[in-house]
C-alpha cells in the first residue's frame, strides 16, 4: 500500500495511506500536480483538526468496504459523537474539511452548526457565537 | 483513538505555519460565523429554514448581510414552495417573495379549512365583497357577485356531505396584488381529484379570494375536446 505523507500547520507529519489522502480533494490534486516523493504540506490544518479529519475518512472507508458489519445507526451515532464538540473545534473542522475539500465532512460539520442555529432565537444565536469567541480569544 | 496515521515525529515549526498561527489570533477578534468564508456561511445557511433564516439576520450586520442573500432565499423558495418559477425575477427579491407566496398559500389553505369546517361567516371573510367576484362549483353554473356567491356556499354546506379535503400539487403564483392557487383536491379520500382554480386580490395587506373554480379530472384516457368544437 502506498502511503501518503501530510504535514499539518505545527509541521507535525501523518503518514497515511493513499486511498484515504486521495478522499480529499485538495491533497488528490496536489498529488498529481507534485507526486508523492515529498511530504504535502497543510498549513491551514492544525494536527489536532488533521487527526480529527483522517480519523473521520478512516471511520467512513472502513464503513463502506465490502462485508462491513457497520449498521446506519452505527454511523450515525459515529458521526454525532465525531462533531459533539466545543464550538471553536467545530468551526475548526468546518474551515478545514472546506480547505481539504471533504465533501461529506463539510456536509456534516454545517449541518451541525445550522442545527445549533435552528429553533433559536437572534439574541440567543447571538450570544452562542460571541461566548464562542470569548473561548477562543 | 482508532486511527491508521502514524505519528511519525514532531518537525520544527516552519516560518509559515508561525505566520498561520498569527493570523488566527488576528481573526479571533472576529465571531466564529464571521471567519467563515463566503462559500461555507452559504452552505451552512443552506441547511436552514425561513424561521432560522430570519433569526441570523437580527445578530449583526454580517449575518444580515449573509442571511438575506438572493441566491438563499432563492433555493429555499424552490424547496419549500414549489420547483417552477425558476426563471422569473421577483421585483422585491426572493425574500419578499417567499413571504408574500406564504401568505398566500396560507390564505389557500383557510380557505379550504372553512370549507371542510362549513363554516359560512369565515367563508364569508375569505371573500372579497365586490360585485365581480366568480365562484363554478364541479359542474354547476357561473355564480358573480358576493351575494350570490355567498347563497351558493349555504346551499353547498346545507348539504349532508362531509367536504374534507386532501391537497395535492399546490402550486402558488404571485404578481403585483394579484395571487392564483392551482391544486389538486381529494374529497374525503376519492381516488379522482378535482381540480381547482383560486385566485386572490390583496387589499390592506388581506388576500381575498375573487374567484373559485373547481371542476373534475374526468376518467378517461384522452380527453373530450369534443365539447369545444
Amino acid at each position: 500500500m502506498v502511503k501518503v505523507t501530510l504535514k499539518s500547520a505545527e509541521g507535525d507529519v501523518f503518514e497515511v495511506d493513499e486511498e484515504l489522502a486521495l478522499e480529499s480533494l485538495m491533497v488528490k490534486n496536489m498529488i498529481e500536480d507534485v507526486g508523492l516523493d515529498s511530504a504535502i504540506s497543510l498549513p491551514n490544518v492544525s494536527s489536532t483538526i488533521l487527526a480529527k479529519v483522517i480519523e473521520y475518512i478512516k471511520f467512513h472507508m472502513d464503513a463502506q468496504k465490502d462485508g462491513s458489519k457497520k449498521t446506519s445507526e452505527e454511523i450515525k451515532a459515529f458521526d454525532d459523537d465525531f462533531v459533539n464538540v466545543g464550538i471553536p473545534t467545530l468551526f475548526e473542522m468546518v474551515l478545514a474539511s472546506n480547505y481539504l475539500n471533504v465533501k461529506s465532512l463539510l456536509s456534516l460539520t454545517c449541518n451541525t452548526v445550522a442545527n445549533m442555529i435552528k429553533t433559536k432565537p437572534p439574541a440567543e444565536v447571538k450570544e452562542m457565537f460571541t461566548s464562542a469567541k470569548q473561548a477562543k480569544a | 483513538m482508532p486511527c491508521s496515521a502514524k505519528f511519525v515525529s514532531p518537525l520544527k515549526p516552519s516560518d509559515a505555519a508561525t505566520k498561520v498561527a498569527a493570523g488566527i489570533t488576528a481573526k479571533a477578534e472576529l465571531s466564529m460565523m464571521e471567519q467563515l468564508v463566503p462559500e461555507i456561511t452559504h452552505h451552512v445557511l443552506s441547511y436552514l429554514d425561513f424561521k432560522s433564516l430570519c433569526c441570523m439576520s437580527m445578530t449583526n450586520v454580517a449575518m444580515r448581510k449573509a442571511a438575506n442573500d438572493e441566491s438563499a432565499w432563492k433555493s429555499l423558495y424552490h424547496k419549500d414552495w414549489n420547483p417552477e418559477q425558476q426563471n422569473i425575477v421577483p421585483p422585491h427579491g426572493w425574500k419578499a417573495y417567499y413571504a408574500v407566496t406564504k401568505a398566500v398559500a396560507e390564505a389557500n389553505r383557510a380557505f379550504y379549512n372553512k370549507f371542510k369546517a362549513k363554516s359560512l361567516r369565515g367563508m364569508g371573510q375569505m371573500w372579497l365583497h365586490a360585485d365581480y367576484v366568480k365562484c363554478i362549483h364541479p359542474g354547476g353554473e357561473l355564480i358573480s357577485g358576493f351575494d350570490a356567491v355567498m347563497e351558493n356556499w349555504r346551499l353547498v354546506f346545507n348539504c349532508s356531505q362531509r367536504y374534507d379535503f386532501e391537497l395535492q400539487d399546490v402550486k402558488v403564483r404571485v404578481s403585483g396584488d394579484m395571487a392564483w392557487v392551482t391544486s389538486k383536491a381529494f374529497v374525503n379520500a376519492s381516488v379522482e381529484p378535482l381540480l381547482s382554480t383560486n385566485c386572490y386580490e390583496r387589499h390592506d395587506q388581506q388576500w381575498y379570494v375573487v374567484h373559485h373554480h373547481c371542476s373534475p379530472q374526468l376518467d378517461f384516457a384522452f380527453p373530450d375536446y369534443g365539447m369545444f368544437s
